[in-house]
């Protein structure tokens, strides 16, 4: 009888090199059973059973042993170790054998997880799920808070502000002369100026507009940042009066316009109608120092006149466009390296010295102006605010994890108990404790890389919904190697944590009991179920405080939608189109913004044609300060309120749809020479002059008043979400140019259909303007509401996520006690206990720990729920109906994922369950 | 938990390497030897034999070598070393220590 390829067939490869010779030896032992059996007179087929009887039921301890004992360290060296340690068998007895030892582990553990397939699949899925909500969240934490800006010495880079003169705005932005002031002080190692601009770029004989930055001489080399190939800005191409028209240009602009070609440097580009000698390329990984900022090109400062006049007013003003030595108009943004070991505070002190000088020499445009100090970042911008959101997120990512670890922890007990025989088999032939802990270990962190890997896949799909939040697209949310690793990471830590509570609870049997049979470990059993008992509870507080701030945002989403906004959305279309670019003068500006007009009206499918200069839900405004009493507003009397203002031409009214009230709209007779007028909102008239009749009352702003001719009804201006909107008042543009307007075209059909029509038009009137973007009013309506909508949806996405693995939870410990209670339910069955009083108890049972985690999670939300107040919009935070909404749905779910195992369990047979 | 498991197996050792003290042995002889002697009360299983040979061998203390006899399967026969030898005597002085404590401690009758 040759057992040799029955041996082959039982036990699984061993990876030692005398496999045949342990075959070989195994199958000559149960051959000489077999034969001994049949020498004592027994027939076949009994000596047959004889002999393989011999074999262990788990050949996997078998080859495991076998593979192990062949692997033992020579005798020499184990006494050795022995003698020195005293220790009967070496537990980690050196790197070589930990490392084999460390193989043999994830082998078997791989072993074991293919054999229960189902299970891995469960808790690795289970686990993605945390981890890949946590990795979507890094993601944009690293993106926007960790990731330090593509500049030398990122730590000493600081951002630099003026404050208003009421100190109320203390981020404010800064004039030229004070920069430079700022820049010879001393106080830092150097100082930047910067203004971000658009350009046209006219290549391949079309016109395409460009974001561009306009920079002080020093930029690249303050901020470390080689331009390579080429140069950066020489001293006598930024100096105020003769500049030079240099450019360098940024790699992404370099590769995408002109192919990576090298001659790029020190040939001629055309902006604005004007050529640019390009000098340097900057590096691929610098797009700016400022998070979101990409420009395409950098151009010397000293031609600000030329690539970034001043507003039309302003220019009236100064009776020139050059703001290079005007200290009274603040627009540029300034960056500064501290000196080596000097800190924000050190700087801060030096600042507050120069601004009080500049206050008392020059206190007509620098009374009660301080500079601000902060680190790169902490200015306003992506990062800070961002920043509220993501902590949000990441609490709510945070409890997603922690269910998906309690499932598992839950799932991974359950198993504890199911695997007490294999354990005391491995015990009894000799495996250590360490040994089985480390074992046990292996196989929770390989079930939580598995989970991990799944989920940074899954994270891949959930990265993009992120730019929801206003991210701009140039701030890059990638899987990197950072997310991977923290991911990871994540999930090692987890399956750590969350392998180690039911590895030991495997450890704490009686070895002789579980082997004999299953009664001696009821214990662990009893225990076990006790802490998962635990996890239910805690997974359904957790989740309903998830779902709770799903709600809230779900509530704020609907109330912004219901907002009346005062105007029609549908069927318009808005584009920009900048004359600054051609610096017309505002006669000529005029005539041209008219022409375009004219022309746009004159398309076809053309209802109405108008534009402004702030573009309504565009989330920007005009503010001001309206007097009330006539004279002119100073803040020692108090006598103005807080108005926003908006210069619209002629037909705007009509054709977003705000409904005039009293008096007319802006007619062709509002010329610039003729009497100065103007519209207000209902709530400014009933503000101004409660129950009289505003039609030739007068407003003042600033110096000059304007008579009211008409007044309108109220609607949104920057975002349906503000709260408390100041009043609005609208100005002709005919009386006050502007150069840069937004055009609102509303058509019959697909408004974005007249855009080519348009934009030829356009050229037809200056083949150098540009005409921008095209977007419809819904578009921005929509992105207005990109924060709460996106808000709403991860959140509902991980509430779903969190109710889902709860729910899973649950389902799991109520089969798994009505497993436990079989023999119970089957005596109480056997007595004439009637099944449905059977499923009540089961179901209530379970519902007690549904209840209990939902009163925690009501307690804890209510505790929570004042972190998300400033996202909500339309809903107190504590709103009941969210709040028992919430609750009602956990509850029917929690009663369903308890229901199934209870149908389940009574629907057996007494009789059977008895019998065994 | 572990220092019974010490026990069991370091008796197991013990029986093998007495077990081998006369002469080689195979595998198969080796379970059988120990099961007539002890009547039946020690039984060795495949899952539990084969790796402690192999272990012993690894340490040096046994030594297997393959024989070959005409009409038969080759066979597997361990023998004591110089070694194994060593060990067996500092195990049986240790066991015989032991068991004369445990005698003389827990009453037990004398070993036969």
């Amino acid at each position: 009888m040759d057992f040799r390829e029955y041996l082959r067939r039982r036990l699984p490869p061993l990876t030692i090199q005398r496999e045949p010779e342990v075959l070989d030896e195994l199958a000559q032992h149960l051959s000489d059973l077999y034969t001994e059996a049949r020498a004592a007179g027994l027939d076949h087929e009994t000596a047959l059973a004889r002999a393989t009887a011999a074999l262990p039921d788990n050949s996997v301890d078998l080859a495991d042993a076998i593979e192990s004992a062949s692997r033992a360290l020579p005798g020499r060296i184990t006494d050795r170790w022995r003698s020195s340690l005293n220790e009967p068998m070496p537990a980690t007895p050196g790197a070589l054998v930990m490392f084999t030892d460390l193989r043999r582990d994830l082998r078997y553990a791989l072993r074991t997880l293919i054999t229960n397939p189902g299970f891995a699949v469960v808790v690795a899925l289970t686990l993605a799920l945390g981890v890949g909500a946590n990795a979507v969240i890094f993601s944009a934490v690293d993106a926007v808070l960790l990731r330090s800006a593509p500049v030398a010495e990122p730590d000493r880079v600081v951002s630099l502000y003026t404050s208003n003169s009421d100190g109320r705005d203390i981020f404010a932005s800064s004039s030229y002369p004070d920069y430079a002031d700022l820049r010879d002080s001393g106080i830092f190692q150097g100082v930047a100026a910067f203004a971000s601009i658009t350009l046209s770029l006219d290549a391949n004989g079309e016109t395409q507009a460009i974001t561009g930055e306009m920079v002080s001489g020093n930029y690249f080399a303050m901020l470390g940042v080689p331009v390579s190939p080429g140069r950066t800005f020489a001293d006598t191409e930024d100096r105020s009066g003769t500049p030079l028209r240099v450019a360098v240009v940024s790699h992404e602009f370099w590769q995408q316009r002109f192919g990576g070609a090298p001659s790029l440097v020190g040939s001629t580009i055309s902006l604005n109608g004007n050529p640019y000698t390009v000098i340097g390329i900057t590096p691929r990984s610098f797009l700016s120092p400022v998070l979101g900022r990409a420009p395409a090109v950098w151009v010397p400062m000293a031609l600000q006149p030329e690539v970034r006049p001043p507003s039309a007013g302003v220019r009236r003003q100064l009776g020139s466009s050059n703001l290079l030595h005007e200290r009274s108009v603040r627009w540029l943004n300034m960056i500064g390296r501290l000196k080596d070991g000097s800190s924000v505070a050190e700087a801060t002190a030096g600042t507050a010295v120069l601004a009080q000088r500049l206050s008392t020499a020059m206190p007509d445009s620098n009374q009660g102006r301080q500079f601000t100090v902060v680190r790169l970042g902490d200015g306003p911008g992506i990062r800070t605010s961002a920043r509220p959101l993501l902590q949000m997120l990441g609490g709510a990512v945070a409890i997603v994890l922690l269910i998906a670890c309690a499932n598992v922890a839950g799932l991974l007990l359950a198993r504890a108990v199911s695997r007490r025989r294999e354990v005391a088999v491995r015990m009894a032939v000799g495996a250590g404790t360490s040994r089985l802990v480390r074992q046990l270990l292996t196989e929770s962190v390989l079930l939580a890389v598995a989970g991990g890997i799944l989920g940074v896949v899954l994270s891949v799909w959930g990265v993009p919904l992120l730019y929801g939040f206003g991210i701009p697209e140039t701030v890059p949310l990638t899987v990197n190697v950072r997310v991977l690793a923290f991911s990871l990471a994540l999930a090692v830590v987890c399956g750590l944590l969350f392998g180690l509570a039911p590895a030991l609870q495997t450890l704490r049997v009686d070895s002789i009991a579980a082997l004999r049979d299953e009664g001696g470990a009821v214990a662990t059993g009893v225990r076990a179920a006790r802490l998962r008992k635990v996890f239910v509870v805690v997974q359904v507080a957790l989740s309903l405080m998830l779902l709770v701030g799903a709600g809230l945002f779900l509530r704020t989403l609907q109330n912004a939608y219901a907002v009346d906004l005062g105007f029609r959305l549908g069927n318009t279309m808005l584009t920009g189109v900048n004359l600054d670019v051609r610096g017309y003068s505002p006669e000529a500006g005029q005539v041209v913004y008219e022409r375009i007009l004219e022309r746009a009206r004159a398309l076809p499918g053309v209802v109405a044609v108008s534009a402004a200069r702030v573009s309504v839900l565009s989330g920007n405004a005009r503010s001001g300060m309206v007097s009330t009493n006539g004279q002119p507003y100073s803040r020692d009397t108090g006598n103005g309120i807080t108005v926003r203002s908006n210069t619209v031409a002629d037909g705007y009214f009509d054709t977003l749809g705000i409904p005039l009230l009293r008096g007319r709209v802006f007619a062709r007779s509002d010329t610039a020479t003729g009497p100065l007028v103007c519209i207000v909102s209902r709530s400014l008239a009933n503000t101004l002059w409660p129950g009289a009749d505003p039609i030739g009352k007068s407003v003042l702003s600033g110096t000059s008043p304007r008579e009211v001719v008409g007044v309108v009804a109220d609607s949104v201006y920057a975002t349906p979400l503000e709260r408390n909107a100041p009043p609005v008042y609208y100005v002709p543009l005919s009386q006050s140019y502007e150069s840069g307007l937004t055009y609102f075209i509303r058509t019959a059909g697909d408004p974005l259909d007249v855009y080519p029509a348009l934009r030829q038009a356009v050229r037809e009137i200056d083949s150098q303007l540009v005409v921008g973007r095209p977007r419809t009013l819904q578009d921005d309506f929509e992105s207005s509401l990109g924060e709460q909508r996106t808000m709403a949806l991860l959140v509902g996405l991980f509430g779903a996520i969190a109710l889902t693995l709860a729910a899973v939870g649950l389902y799991g410990t109520m089969s798994y006690m009505a497993g436990q209670r079989r023999i119970e339910l089957g005596i109480r069955l056997a007595l004439g206990a009637k099944p449905r009083s059977l499923l009540t108890m089961l179901v209530l049972d379970g519902l007690r720990l549904v209840a209990i985690g939902t009163a925690l999670g009501l307690a804890g939300a209510v505790a929570a729920v004042r972190l998300i107040e400033a996202q909500l919009f339309g809903v107190a935070p504590t709103d009941v109906a969210t709040f028992m909404g919430v609750a009602a749905i956990l509850v029917i779910i929690g009663a369903v994922a308890c229901a199934i195992p209870a149908l389940r369990a009574i629907r057996l047979d007494p009789v059977v369950v008895l019998r065994n | 938990m572990a220092p019974h498991n010490e026990l069991k197996r370091g008796s197991a050792e013990l029986m093998i390497l007495a077990v081998l003290e006369e002469r080689q042995r195979h595998g198969y002889e080796i379970a059988r030897f120990i099961d007539d002697r002890s009547g039946g009360v020690l039984r060795f299983h495949v899952a539990s034999l084969y790796p402690m040979l192999y272990r012993m061998e690894r340490r040096g203390w046994i030594e297997g070598k393959w024989v070959e006899k005409t009409g038969q399967r080759r066979r597997r026969f361990y023998r004591l070393t110089d070694e194994g030898r060593k060990i067996l005597a500092e195990q049986r002085s240790n066991w015989h220590e032991l068991l004369s404590a445990l005698q003389r401690v827990a009453g037990l009758d004398p070993v036969g």
